[in-house]
This record gives C-alpha cells, sequence and structure tokens, in this order.
C-alpha cells in the first residue's frame, strides 16, 4: 500500500515536471505592410501551452502611404497566416498586445493584434519595447448541461428517502404553545 | 316563412365551414417530386395484374424510384435509392407481365420492390457494379406461374452473370465470365440468356462477344465474336440490345451514320442497311425501339435524328430465317420528336409524339390509327422557345382499326413531365425542380413599377412631378371598366371572406414574390410564391453540352431583376416577371455605390484557406493548422435588419448586442483526431472573436451552421466520451458587447470604429448545447422586412424527412441552468434550462407530408413585417410563409367581415328595438318615484 502510494506521488511529480519543462516553441511573428514585397520580422517568441515571451521585437518600416500592415506568421508546412491592421497601430507611444490562438494541443494556429493608448490598458508583463504577447487558448466546446443521475447503491436499489414526519413530529410545538397558552389563560381567569 | 329560413341557413354554411378549414394546406406548397425520368426506365405497368388499372413506374435520374397515378399525376409511392456515389450512372427497372413487383437494379444492388406500395421484397448485392437487370419471362420455354426471376449481369474485377429467385432473392446459379472483355448488356430469348461483352481489338475498335447461356443451369451453350469489322469504334455506337422478345436483336452504326447494322442475337448474320440522308444536316442520334414482350411480334423502330428534323424506320424479323427487312417509314417531321411502343396481345404499336401532333401506328403497315394535333404541351417556357417532346411512354388500346384510347407521358425540352389522354394535357409534374441547385426570391416588376414611378415624383420639381402624377392617374383611369366589373365579385368575396390572397389583385403584403429556381440542365424557372402551382417562365440560359455541369449563384439586387452568374460568366440580368433578357442597352443602374472602385475587403476560399484582399492587395488570410480542412463558412447575411441594438431586460436595463456586419463562422474539422472547430471571424481584419473545439465529432455527419444578427448556431454528432454522451447537438452562441447591462464596453462613447484600429477587449460570447434526438442536415433562419419580428431557427431533419421551426426563445442561451428563473426572468420569457430539446410536433412545417431530399432552403422577407417566405429545394419543393411573432399586422383567413357586419347589424336593430322600451321603462320609475 505505502509502495503505492510513494510511486503515485513520484508519478504525479514526474507529471507536473513534464507539464513545466513542456518544450518550447519559437515562433517568428512578420509585420508585413501591403505594398512591401516580403515581410520583416517583428518579433521573435517563445511560448508554451501556458506562458510566453517576446524575445526581440524590432519596430517595423513602414511606407508613408500605407495604412494596412499585416501581421502573421508561416505556418511549418509554409503557409502564410496572418491579419490585418492599421499602420498608426505601430506608433511608439501606443501599448500593442501580440495575441497568439493555441488550439487544444498548444499549437499556434492564429494571430492577433490589439493596441491601445498607454494608461488606458493595465500594464501587461513580459513588455518589450511596447509589445506585450497574450495567449488565447482556444476554449473546449460547450457541452450540455446534463441533470444529475440518480445514485444508487451498492446492490443497485435506490436509496429509500427518510420517512416523512407524522403530523404531531412536525407540529408539536403549536400544541404545546396553545396548551400553554390556555393553561396561562385559565390560571389568570382562576385568580 | 321557411323560404328565408333557408337562405338564412345556406347563407351561414359557408362561414361555417371556414371556420374548421386550417391555414396548413393553404398557405404552404409541396411538390413530391422524382426527378427527370429515364426512358427506358419508364413504363406503365398493372400492380394488381388482375386489375386493369395501370400505374406510371419510373427510376429517375436522381435515382428516385415511384409510381405515379396517371389520372392525376399524384405519387403513390416512393423510394430513394442510394446511388453508391460513384460515377457508373447505370440504373435499371424492369417489370415483368403479370408481376406485383418492379425490379431495379442501382450501382451494385437488386431490389425487388411491390408494385402496389412500394415495400422491399428482397434486395441482393453483386460484387462489382451492375451492368444490366433483365427478368426472365419464360423459364424452359413456358410461362412461369408464380414469381418471375431476374437476371443480373455485373461488372468489375469478377464479372459474372446471377440468376436471381423472382420470390426470395436468392441466387439461383451464376456463372463468372473469364477474360477481361467489359460487360456490356444481357438479352433473355424464349431458351436462351446472351450476355453481350465489348471485346477491344488491338487497333482499339470493339468487337461484340456474345456468351450464350442456359437459363435453367447457366451452363455456357455457345460462344461466339459478332464480325462487326473496324466500324464500331466505341460502344457508343451500339443503340440497342433488345432483350426479352421473341428474336432479341443487337444493331449498331458506324461513327458516321451512315450504316445500320442488325443481328438477331443467336445467330451469326448481320443485316446491312444504309442509312438515308433527308436533310442536310448530319444525323445526331439513332434509337431503336423494340417491344419488350415476348409474345409480342418481332417488330422494331429505328429513330432517327438530326439537329432539325427526325423520321423513323420499321422493320419486320423473319423469325424462320432471322432475316430483317425493312417494312416501312415514318415521314420526317421538323424538330425532335419521340416515339414510344405499346403492346397489346401480340399486336406492337408505335406512338409518335413531335411538336404538334400525337399519332399511332401498327407495326404491320404504316396506316394510322389515330392522330391527335396538340396545339402545345400547356407548359411554361421562353419566350419564343418551342417545347419539344424527349421520350415518351404510352399505353394504347385499340378497337378494330382505330385508337380508342391512349395516354402517353411525355418528358419534355423544358424538363415537365406530363400526360396526355386522347391528345390532351391531363397535368405535368414540374420535375426539373427536382435538380435545382440555386434559387432566389425577387419582386415582380409590376410592383417595383409603381415604387419607380413614386420615385420618379418625389425626387423630380414639383410641377413635373405633378403632371407626372396626373397622366399616372390618367393610365389608371384605363383600368377603371375593368375594376368596375370585377368589384361585385369582390364585395361578395370580402363579404363571405373567401377571397384571402387568391384574387389575383395587387399583392399589397408581398407574398407573392417570384422564386427563380436555377436548375441543373441550365435552366431558369420562375415560380410564383402566391401561386405555385403554375409555372411563369422557364428558359434555357445556360447552353450546356450533356454531362456539362454549371454552379450558378442567383440573385435579385434590383427589385424584377434576377441576376444569374455562375464561375463561367459573369452576372446576366432577367426581367423576373416575364423572364425577358435584360439587354446591354437597358443599363441597370447600381443602387450602391460600385464595389469594383472603392475600397473594399473581399474574401474567398481558395484550397484550404480564406484569403482577403483588400483594395486588391492580399489582406489577412486564414489557413487551418496541417490536418485541419474547412468544412463550411457562412458570413452574416448582407441585408440582415436588426430592430434593437440590445436587449432589454425586466428591469429596463440593457444588454448590448455585438452588431457586426462583418462577422462569419468557419467550421473547420481535424480528422486525425476526430476533432471540430468553430471560429468566428471578423472578416475586415481576419481576427478571431471566438473560437471553440469539439472533441469526438462524427465527421461523417453533417455540420451545419448558421449565423444571423448577433448569434451563431451550428449542430453535429457526437461519439460518446467521458464528458459527452453520444447524440446530436445543436449548439447557439449569441455574442454581446458586454455581459454586464448597461455597459457597452471600452467601445462605449464613440461613434465611429475601426475593426483595424480596434483597441477593445473581445466581445463576449454566451453558449448553449442541447442534445437533440435527430441530426441536423441544414440550418436557416426567417428574415423579416425590418428584424423586429423573432426569429426562428429552421432545420431540415434529413432522418424524418421534415423541416421544423425552432422559436429562438427556446434556445436561448441565457436560459438559466441548475436553477428556476428568476422573475424577472420569466417575464422576458427564459425558462429553465433542460439538456434535452425535443422538437414540439407543432414546429414542423411540413406537417404530416415527408419532404425528402432537402439541400438548402431559402428565406425572404415578405412587405409585411410579421411574415416570412421560405422555400426549401433539393429533390422535393417545399414554400410556406412564416409568422415567428404570429401575424400582428394582417387579419388571418379565420376573420369574418360578413360575420363583423351581421353582429354590428344585429346590435343596430337591438338598439332601435330596445330603446323605446327602456324609454318607458325609464319614463315609469320617475313617475313612481316624484
Amino acid at each position: 500500500m505505502k509502495a503505492y502510494t510513494v510511486i503515485s506521488i513520484l508519478l504525479t511529480f514526474l507529471c507536473s515536471l513534464s507539464a513545466a519543462l513542456e518544450t518550447e516553441h519559437t515562433v517568428d511573428i512578420l509585420a508585413w505592410p501591403l505594398s512591401a514585397p516580403k515581410g520583416a520580422t517583428l518579433a521573435k517568441i517563445t511560448y508554451n501551452s501556458t506562458a510566453a515571451t517576446v524575445k526581440s521585437y524590432t519596430q517595423p518600416k513602414i511606407p508613408s502611404d500605407d495604412d494596412i500592415v499585416r501581421i502573421g506568421y508561416y505556418h511549418p508546412s509554409g503557409s502564410w497566416s496572418g491579419i490585418a491592421t492599421a499602420a498608426s497601430n505601430f506608433a511608439p507611444e501606443k501599448s500593442k498586445i501580440l495575441l497568439l490562438h493555441l488550439n487544444s494541443d498548444g499549437e499556434l494556429y492564429h494571430v492577433g493584434f490589439r493596441a491601445s493608448d498607454y494608461g488606458s490598458s493595465s500594464a501587461a508583463s513580459h513588455t518589450k519595447d511596447g509589445l506585450s504577447v497574450e495567449l488565447v487558448k482556444v476554449r473546449p466546446g460547450p457541452t450540455p448541461h446534463l441533470n444529475k443521475p440518480v445514485v444508487v447503491n451498492a446492490d443497485g436499489t435506490v436509496p429509500s428517502k427518510e420517512p416523512e414526519k407524522t403530523f404531531l413530529q412536525k407540529y408539536w410545538y403549536f400544541i404545546a404553545g396553545f396548551l400553554v397558552l390556555q393553561v396561562v389563560m385559565s390560571s389568570g381567569k382562576g385568580e | 316563412m321557411l323560404l328565408p329560413l333557408l337562405t338564412a341557413v345556406t347563407l351561414f354554411l359557408a362561414p361555417a365551414c371556414a371556420v374548421f378549414s386550417d391555414e396548413a394546406w393553404n398557405i404552404d406548397y409541396h411538390f413530391a417530386l422524382l426527378g427527370a425520368p429515364k426512358e427506358e426506365t419508364s413504363f406503365f405497368h398493372r400492380p394488381n395484374p388482375s386489375s386493369k388499372a395501370s400505374l406510371i413506374y419510373t427510376l429517375s435520374e436522381e435515382h428516385a424510384l415511384g409510381a405515379v397515378n396517371p389520372r392525376d399525376g399524384s405519387l403513390v409511392w416512393r423510394q430513394i435509392l442510394a446511388s453508391g456515389g460513384d460515377s457508373h450512372n447505370t440504373s435499371f427497372l424492369r417489370a415483368g407481365e403479370g408481376q406485383d413487383v418492379v425490379i431495379s437494379g442501382i450501382g451494385s444492388e437488386v431490389a425487388a420492390w411491390s408494385a402496389a406500395d412500394g415495400r422491399l421484397v428482397w434486395n441482393v448485392n453483386a460484387d462489382g457494379p451492375l451492368e444490366d437487370v433483365e427478368i426472365l419471362e419464360l423459364s424452359d420455354g413456358k410461362e412461369t406461374v408464380g414469381a418471375k426471376d431476374a437476371v443480373a449481369l455485373s461488372g468489375g474485377e469478377h464479372p459474372m452473370v446471377q440468376r436471381i429467385d423472382g420470390a426470395s432473392g436468392a441466387v439461383k446459379w451464376q456463372y463468372s465470365i473469364d477474360g477481361s472483355d467489359a460487360p456490356y448488356q444481357l438479352s433473355a430469348s424464349s431458351t436462351e440468356v446472351y450476355a453481350i461483352l465489348l471485346h477491344k481489338t488491338i487497333l482499339d475498335y470493339v468487337k461484340l462477344r456474345v456468351v450464350a447461356l442456359d437459363p435453367v443451369t447457366g451452363q455456357k451453350t455457345d460462344e461466339y465474336m459478332l464480325s462487326s469489322e473496324n466500324e464500331l469504334a466505341t460502344a457508343d455506337n451500339v443503340i440497342s440490345v433488345g432483350a426479352n422478345s421473341a428474336s432479341p436483336i443487337i444493331a449498331w452504326t458506324d461513327a458516321a451514320h451512315t450504316t445500320l447494322k442488325v443481328n438477331v442475337v443467336g445467330t451469326k448474320s448481320i443485316s446491312s442497311f444504309s442509312i438515308e440522308r433527308h436533310d442536310g444536316n448530319a444525323i445526331e442520334r439513332v434509337k431503336l425501339h423494340a417491344p419488350y414482350h415476348i409474345n409480342s411480334l418481332s417488330h422494331f423502330l429505328v429513330h432517327y435524328e438530326t439537329a432539325t428534323s427526325h423520321w423513323a424506320e420499321v422493320y419486320h424479323i423473319d423469325l424462320k430465317n432471322s432475316k430483317v427487312e425493312k417494312a416501312y417509314s415514318l415521314p420526317r417531321v421538323a424538330g425532335r420528336g419521340a416515339f414510344s411502343t405499346s403492346t397489346a396481345d401480340a399486336n406492337v404499336y408505335f406512338t409518335r409524339v413531335t411538336r404538334d401532333e400525337l399519332s399511332t401506328v401498327s407495326s404491320a403497315s404504316h396506316g394510322i390509327l389515330g392522330r391527335w394535333s396538340l396545339s402545345s404541351f400547356g407548359v411554361a417556357s421562353g419566350v419564343g422557345e418551342q417545347v419539344e417532346p424527349v421520350h415518351a411512354v404510352s399505353e394504347v388500346s385499340v378497337k378494330g382499326d382505330t385508337v380508342s384510347a391512349i395516354r402517353t407521358t411525355v418528358l419534355l425540352s423544358t424538363g415537365d413531365w406530363v400526360l396526355l389522354r386522347d391528345g390532351k394535357g391531363i397535368w405535368n409534374r414540374p420535375e426539373m425542380l427536382a435538380s435545382t441547385v440555386a434559387v432566389t426570391f425577387a419582386m415582380p416588376a409590376d410592383v417595383v413599377a409603381l415604387a419607380q414611378q413614386l420615385e420618379v415624383e418625389a425626387h423630380g420639381n414639383p410641377v413635373a412631378a405633378y403632371i407626372h402624377r396626373v397622366q399616372r392617374h390618367v393610365v389608371d383611369l384605363q383600368k377603371l371598366p375593368s375594376f368596375l366589373v370585377s368589384m361585385p365579385k369582390k364585395i361578395v368575396q370580402g363579404f363571405l371572406g373567401t377571397s384571402a390572397d387568391h384574387a389575383a389583385g395587387s399583392d399589397i403584403f408581398g407574398f407573392r414574390q417570384i422564386i427563380a429556381c436555377a436548375t441543373r440542365s441550365g435552366r431558369l424557372v420562375a415560380l410564383d410564391a402566391g401561386h405555385p402551382d403554375r409555372t411563369l417562365w422557364n428558359r434555357d440560359v445556360a447552353d450546356l453540352k450533356p454531362g456539362q455541369s454549371w454552379r450558378p449563384s442567383l440573385s435579385s439586387t434590383k427589385d424584377g431583376v434576377i441576376q444569374v452568374s455562375s464561375a463561367a460568366g459573369t452576372g446576366i440580368n432577367y426581367n423576373a416577371t416575364d423572364g425577358q433578357q435584360l439587354a446591354g442597352d437597358l443599363p441597370i443602374i447600381p443602387d450602391e455605390p460600385d464595389l469594383s472602385t472603392s475600397r473594399a475587403v473581399r474574401y474567398t476560399m481558395r484550397g484550404n484557406s480564406l484569403e482577403a484582399t483588400y483594395d486588391w492587395s492580399p489582406s489577412w488570410t486564414f489557413t487551418p493548422i496541417h490536418g485541419e480542412r474547412i468544412l463550411n463558412l457562412v458570413p452574416r447575411p448582407v441585408n440582415d435588419p436588426v430592430a434593437s441594438i440590445g436587449k432589454v431586460l425586466r428591469d429596463r436595463r440593457v444588454l448590448y448586442k455585438y452588431l457586426d456586419s462583418n462577422i462569419a463562422l468557419l467550421a473547420t474539422a481535424h480528422d486525425a483526431s476526430s476533432k471540430a472547430n468553430f471560429y468566428v471571424l471578423n472578416t475586415i481584419s481576419g481576427a478571431i472573436i471566438y473560437s471553440n473545439a469539439h472533441p469526438n465529432i462524427d465527421l461523417t455527419a453533417p455540420v451545419p451552421t448558421i449565423m444571423s444578427e448577433n448569434w451563431f448556431a451550428y449542430s453535429f454528432t457526437s461519439e460518446a466520451s467521458d464528458a459527452t454522451t453520444k447524440g446530436h447537438q445543436l449548439v447557439i452562441g449569441e455574442v454581446f458587447e458586454s455581459l454586464i447591462p448597461d455597459n457597452r464596453g471600452a467601445m462605449g462613447a464613440s461613434s465611429n470604429y475601426s475593426t483595424l484600429q480596434t483597441a477593445t477587449d473581445p466581445p463576449f460570447t454566451l453558449t448553449q448545447t442541447y442534445q437533440i434526438p435527430e441530426p441536423i442536415s441544414q440550418l436557416a433562419v426567417t428574415r423579416t422586412r425590418q428584424g423586429i419580428t423573432s426569429r426562428q431557427l429552421l432545420a431540415v431533419l434529413p432522418a424524418s424527412n421534415a423541416i421544423v421551426g425552432i422559436p429562438y426563445g427556446i434556445v436561448d442561451p441565457r436560459r438559466p441552468v441548475n436553477r428556476d428563473p428568476t422573475k424577472d426572468e420569466q417575464a422576458e420569457g427564459l425558462m429553465r434550462y433542460a439538456p434535452v430539446l425535443d422538437f414540439d410536433p407543432k414546429w414542423y412545417l411540413n406537417h404530416q407530408r415527408e419532404v425528402v431530399g432537402i439541400k438548402n432552403v431559402v428565406t425572404a422577407p415578405a412587405l409585411i413585417e410579421s411574415t416570412s417566405l421560405v422555400f426549401a429545394y433539393g429533390l422535393d419543393v417545399f414554400g410556406t410563409r412564416l409568422s415567428p411573432s404570429f401575424s400582428f399586422d394582417i387579419l388571418g383567413r379565420d376573420f369574418n367581415k360578413f360575420q363583423m357586419l351581421a353582429t354590428v347589424a344585429a346590435l343596430a336593430v337591438a338598439t332601435f328595438v330596445v330603446a323605446p322600451l327602456v324609454m318607458r321603462k325609464q319614463v315609469d320609475q320617475r313617475w313612481r318615484f316624484l
């Protein structure tokens, strides 16, 4: 019995250790102004399923006549995924948040971008030159909220309900109170 | 004394009948269709050998097997046969003489169906795809008493001939065909079963190999090759292999259609006839019509067709020496024609249907036994289009030397299937609608014309507008006499409550919209939603070659105009009322600024990813990760009016809806892990607003999705796991700006914002899942003019052949879970959440009808706010009108003007009668008290 406990504790520890040491992924996020022939690296980000950090950030060079910049990354298969955002969001006075959308296996499948003036947003961690990164994990799909199953006894019978109290058991104090009142009143009359 | 009483009683009779009639069968319509019947699988047959009544059986191009009552064209029964999804699109339908079953062959399955009610008697699966199915009329040279056996020829890896017991479906014997020759057809004479195979020579020509089998034992008795020399280039030139006649024949032509060769199966001699040319056009098609009965005379008809005309020749076979002789020919007639063969005892009759005539001849001589002129087939067609017969099936009864009765069903070039009795049209079935691929609603042009005129008056200068208006009224005055004539009738109808919407007057409610359906055969068919029985017009819009397909998309960007676009060509506009093509010199003024010049974001699905362009340069891209494929994408409808930007709670606070016209729901599937992902995307920036993942999904089942207003819905079939139960689920998600009432989130104060420059937190999504009793194959939502009316989620249930309209309030994700609703929630109509959503019988739009094979449901707003028009298509066509919040702006059919007026009149009379009494009483009272 003790051995089992020890082993299970050990296993739990190992599991948590492996979770902590989960492989870090690195991804290059590119910024790609619409007129540019190809994207330039915006940031290098390392992430695992629980946390992400900005390793480096390069302020993108955006031609002045471009008002839209694509932000995205290349899949391991070589295909591009990205979103579009306004070029004005890269102004140095804005705080920028890069969103990494992770699927249920912790894989990156899409990116997002938010920028806001300083002060309006809370001070985000992992900031580097105004860029912070947030992980958005895909939510598990909603499931029906099923009714609670009937719990049966070991022998398969439905547990019997507690026997209901009789009328006397329930309301004895009313009767007692009434009797006391009667007694008090009658004794009062007697005087 | 009695007379007035009687009149009163009769007057009340009509309204009394109207009280009980439901709207159910009045406002909705349903065509139970089969699809275009195929010539070789359509015939008249008596389901009960002892009775004379026959039904028309067909196995259509949509693989629907059914029986149609020739009296009124109603469907007696129908079975949808699975085609197995292979490209091998052959199907067979046979009925033995005097048998009460019909035998179908499709894919690799041979099945027998009870002819009277369509119940399955037996079915057998062959090893390979079926090449032919025949019925053995005779076994051992004499007619069998009980069920007749079937013979099936199958191809594939191990081609074989099987004899199947007609009563039980057991295989009596099978003969494996050796060699690599492709099986082609079967033919049965009174003594032998012949399997005809195609043998490829070294020079790539085709030779016919005939294997003769003993019908009793299945042993090979003979085998020979027909010396077709080098004239058979492909199997397409084999015109016919007759079966089940006293002397089955094989006939073929050379590629140029110059000679016709005929061989009586069982002999090796080949008769050769040169084909005469009647006009300058090349012969396009040669067809052979032969009787299918073993006792019939061995005569056959060869039908030649050129682009502009057709003619036929009748041949006789001398049974003794198997010689084929030409007997007579039927003259050339312009246009296309159809021939059908019918038999009576041993006699054979050929019936010819041309554009304007129906005639019957006996196979023995060319004397015409009956002739009827056809003025028209009574079907709608395009302007200036000639309706031509494509193929025909007839049932003839002959007395002496004349035809006493003839019933002919003809498939027309418009796609209609009509029945002619003695040359008169009895019914027509719009079978072309069974292959509808795209549908749109359009307002009729006459309604639009008034709106346009009013617009002219509104925008012109006052004097010109006044003159215009006077002119319009003068024009309107011309209609006064006809209006006056129809007035009394209208008033009477109005009184009796019988006018309803059948009156041919103007359509003030917008119920009589035009439904334009594009069919797979390249035709555009217009129906009137108010009078669906009548096809308005039916025209060929895409000149498709046989076997060619198109993927049209229909839209009605402007009232009265239907725009057809397909992958090949850009939009062509048609007038919705009469189907006239709007020529280039009639410019359509775009209501909206031209999108091609403005800076717009467009997105398309390319390969397995979504790609967007902004100002024609690439913008956002959504590529699913490796192994994930896009299932479907539904954007919020372009025309999706929303009356209220928030949900008003009971305590007068407001939950603000997240209303963005540029959002779309994308569903993807990861096959390896059987996972489905659902993403709500912003289609301007490509950002993800909401995403979730469902594990353990049956990805072979349909995953329908829908998006409207600020909510989305999808359905799927989940496999059992620890977290979920096996079953079908419906998920609803509603997106709010904030879940705190009266709070609009970070965007609160700003009146303008750009999703590209957004600094907001994502909106909040409430989701809820319901377990549903059966799968949903398609979702749609009702649409009304201003979006005030609550919505209904329309779900197609393929398992029960039904469409249900689920009120949105029932699936609202705000239903409280695991607790009873508070007073406030109750007042809002929210009920306690229940995990199982049972479809209420009242939700079934189709009532007790079976709506089979629905592929899509389209909705359109009527002119009155309460009502939405619904049209479902696929195999069947079904349409109705829905009032999700009940008809609050229109009087129902049960409203009886006569009753109302009678009540008012009765009250008036009562007042007049009672008034003096009351007066006297009051006066009396005053005297008493004073």
